[in-house]
């Protein structure tokens, strides 16, 4: 598999890429596309679609913790192993300039995607 | 391999993707998103098996649950729906395409045969991508998540495609 160390480098300010740190076994890592001010995760944040008034199925409510989305699923907060290490990631990606998301699971984000995330995340600050 | 010109996945924001005539489009108008597929990838791929042990074995038809999403000009999305007991799950593969033509594939693992065809088809276009193979394109991915060799994810994986009769990854 590549390195992605030195993406930033090589990538030139096209794209961004920041490991998102105290979470070993998810591996995530943070894409910023420029161009399209476009941020990518993949799981740090679900997205799920659920229209307004269909509810959230219970097992799901139940696994993800989440009684709506998009949201940080409680599967991904139990990989935290390094809490102290989350604030400091939500600095730098909120330093990013993005107004789109796309996240592994569920529907992208059209706009206002930093606050809303910024939000979302909100739990990584408490986490510290 | 196809010129890097004839990446098609990729539209203007707002212009509702690609218009290259060997593209169908699919899933439901009224969402946001709209999937391409390049016509003749779409008899290569098959439904995903879904939950209750009911296999959806079908070649992709104006119901295509996978192909390119674009995000304007030089991004895209691969999603690939799928519902577990009703639990609207799916993955996103996101792919972007750089100025000098290099490509990224930025996804979750583990991989699937839908993924794989349709990634690799838009690395043989995208041409430039280094190597324009799907290993190559691979070799951009992010680091899978849930490696198998660590917790098993793809032992389940491999388990689900064995009993509904489908080739393993």
């Amino acid at each position: 598999m590549e390195s992605l160390v030195g993406w930033n480098s090589r990538s030139g300010a096209e794209l961004k890429v920041l490991k998102v740190g105290g979470m070993p076994r998810l591996q995530e890592h943070a894409v910023l596309h420029v161009p399209s001010r476009t941020l990518v995760l993949t799981d740090l944040v679900f997205n799920l679609d659920f229209p307004d008034g269909r509810s959230v199925p219970w097992p799901l409510r139940w696994i993800s913790g989440l009684n709506t989305f998009p949201g940080t699923s409680r599967l991904v907060k139990l990989c935290v192993k390094d809490r102290a290490a989350l604030p400091s990631l939500l600095t730098q990606m909120m330093a990013w300039d993005f107004d789109h998301g796309v996240v592994g699971h569920g529907e992208g984000i059209t706009q206002n995607a930093k606050d809303m995330l910024r939000d979302v995340l909100a739990w990584e600050s408490a986490a510290a | 391999m196809k010129e890097t010109g004839d990446a098609i996945y990729f539209g203007s924001p707002g212009t509702g993707g690609s218009t290259d005539p060997n593209c169908v489009q699919s899933g439901d108008p009224t969402r946001v998103s709209k999937i391409w597929i390049r016509r003749e990838c779409a008899d290569k791929i098959t439904l995903l098996p879904r939950a209750r042990g009911r296999v959806l074995s079908r070649p992709i038809s104006t119901q295509t649950p996978i192909g390119m999403k674009p995000i304007g000009e030089n991004m895209g999305v691969i999603h690939r729906p799928f519902s577990v007991w009703g639990m609207p799950l799916g993955k996103t593969t996101t792919v972007i395409r750089l100025s000098d033509g290099r490509g990224i594939v930025q996804s979750g693992g583990p991989w699937r045969d839908e993924e794989v065809a349709a990634i690799r088809e838009w690395g043989e276009l995208a041409g430039s991508m280094e190597g324009s193979r799907a290993h190559d394109t691979f070799a951009w991915e992010m680091p899978a998540h849930f490696p198998s060799q660590r917790i098993g994810c793809g032992r389940w994986s491999r388990w689900w495609d064995g009993i509904h009769g489908r080739a393993p990854n």
